[in-house]
């Protein structure tokens, strides 16, 4: 598990992971084009609006009651769009539902909760995440 | 086989239980519907099972209804029942004590396909009866089962190879892993009502428990070891588990649903996959048997639209047995074909709507039990 502590420990390592998401041709078109608010996408009810977003985190297991959901995957993971109560990204692998995991920011941690994924091609999955839980770096807090 | 008179022979298999009503020209099966958690509503007609395994007909149409089943074992079961025609579409609740006369016994004569379905009151008692196999059961052969009015689609070969694989070996050791599937439905209140609101004319508790016994033969066909079988078995039973947590109201809709109701609806593979996972310690095929049985070789599918290559070979037989049920009629709305009409319409889904390499199997184990 990734102990980080601040922004810039965080942007230290987030140069040394690689990115390994293999983008499709049309999904990165579609990431460059889009801009502001995002539209409600498979025909979706939303409470908060879906903010486009170019992030890179890292994206990593956290526990799970099942150790079948448990696994070891840390990943750099590209941050397409975040509302008030989650985030979309786009990892490399496939996660499954109910899965927990920590998303790594700039400016803090997440312990997040997948709740849905769709395969866009090989080493390319759109991974919807629900925060449980954000934990800002200390520094970052203070300066807040 | 329990005989009562000759014109009314009383079967019982494994979990299915059929009784044969040939002075009427027609079929009446009384299905144990096992595993169903139990209404405390006791609304449903009733009938007498004596410590003989015999039910008391007083006329040529009717016999009075009481509803305690006496095994020579001598433990008790009690069941609450229902009657459901294929013609008519509909279910009917039938009042406590009613008698098995009058329009209902004129509605026999009209509806050859009349079931009516009995539920066990204590599941506990009935699972542990189950896990012995019920005595009663040792002389019944497949040729019986294959005149049942069940047998148009487990017949031949197939009937043969459920006589060598007895429902301890489709359900795990002494019926322990059904019980542990009882437990688990029995922890949702919802479940049972939810079977039943989705008749006519066939819950989807029967469509679990049918894809279930086909999708077993169909992993025994190909191999499979007893270990490996019992938990596929299990894992079909349950792979739509997720409907417990989907609005009722929508399930029970009958209209064309709009785009978002849809996708509530196809929420239930997430739901399903996420109830499992918390309730049980399950294996990864269980998981996934639940969590892609929807995904289809062409990406149109749901929850995750993954190509064929990712999707695991137990989901893959699910589908393939799921939508050959469907075909077959089992499930409203859609009208019954043939055996061999549905092979038809499976090969030209077959790529698209399922595997087309799982198909071919599927298609020779049919085929060869016709």
């Amino acid at each position: 598990m990734l102990e980080i502590n601040s922004a810039e420990e965080f942007m230290n390592l987030i140069d040394e992971v690689p990115l390994l998401v293999q983008l499709t041709t049309q999904l990165a078109e579609t990431l460059e084009n889009e801009r502001g608010v995002g539209e409600s996408r498979f025909h979706e009810d939303r409470k908060f609006a879906r903010h486009r977003c170019s992030l890179h985190g890292i994206l990593e297991c956290d526990a799970n009651i099942n150790p079948l959901l448990s696994n070891k995957k840390t990943s750099k993971v590209i941050i397409r769009d975040l509302s008030r109560n989650g985030f979309g990204v786009i990892a490399p692998e496939q996660w499954y539902p109910s899965q927990l995991v920590k998303l790594s920011l700039p400016i803090g941690q997440s312990i997040c909760e997948v709740t849905r994924v769709r395969y866009h091609g090989n080493e390319c999955f759109e991974v919807g995440l629900l925060v449980r839980k954000l934990i800002k770096y200390p520094q970052a807090e203070e300066e807040t | 086989m329990i005989r009562q008179g000759n014109n009314f022979p009383l079967i019982i298999r494994g979990t299915r239980l059929v009784l044969r009503k040939t002075a009427l020209h027609s079929a009446v099966n009384l299905r144990l519907v096992d595993l169903a958690r139990v209404s405390n509503q006791k609304r449903w007609l009733e009938f007498e099972f004596t410590d003989e395994m015999s039910f008391t007909a007083t006329k040529k149409k009717s016999f009075i209804p009481v509803n305690r089943f006496v095994l020579r074992s001598g433990c008790v079961l009690e069941f609450d029942a229902f009657a459901s025609s294929a013609t008519n579409s509909n279910v009917r609740s039938l009042p406590k004590g009613t008698e098995f006369s009058g329009d209902l016994a004129k509605n026999i004569e009209n509806s050859p396909d009349l079931k009516l379905y009995v539920r066990p009151v204590d599941l506990e008692t009935y699972w542990n009866v189950l896990g012995r196999q019920l005595e009663i059961d040792s002389d019944v052969s497949a040729s019986s089962l294959r005149d049942s009015a069940y047998s148009d689609l487990i017949r031949g070969t197939f009937c043969e190879a459920l006589d060598s694989l007895d429902t301890e070996t489709i359900f795990g050791s002494a019926g322990v892993n059904g019980l542990r599937i009882a437990r688990w439905f029995s922890l949702n209140p919802k479940f049972a009502s939810i079977l039943d609101s989705l008749s006519p004319p066939v819950t989807w508790y029967d469509h679990a428990l049918n894809t279930a016994i086909l999708s077993s033969y169909f992993a025994y066909s190909m191999g499979a070891t007893e270990k490996v079988l019992a938990n596929f078995a299990q894992a079909t039973l349950l792979a739509d588990i997720g409907m417990l947590d989907v609005d009722q109201e929508l399930l029970n809709s009958i209209s064309n649903l709009v785009p978002s109701q849809v996708r509530k609806l196809e929420a239930h593979v997430n739901l399903g996959f996420k109830r499992l996972a918390q309730i049980a310690a399950p294996n990864w095929m269980m998981l996934m048997i639940v969590y892609q049985h929807h995904e289809r070789p062409d990406r149109k599918g749901y929850p995750v639209a993954i190509p064929e290559d990712l999707i695991s070979d137990g989901a893959k037989m699910y589908a393939i047995v799921d939508r050959f049920l469907i075909h077959c009629g089992k499930r409203f709305p859609l009208q019954p074909s043939s055996i061999t009409e549905a092979i038809e319409l499976l090969e030209s889904e077959s790529g698209t709507h399922i595997a087309e390499e799982h198909f071919q199997c599927w298609k020779s184990i049919v085929l060869k039990s016709l």
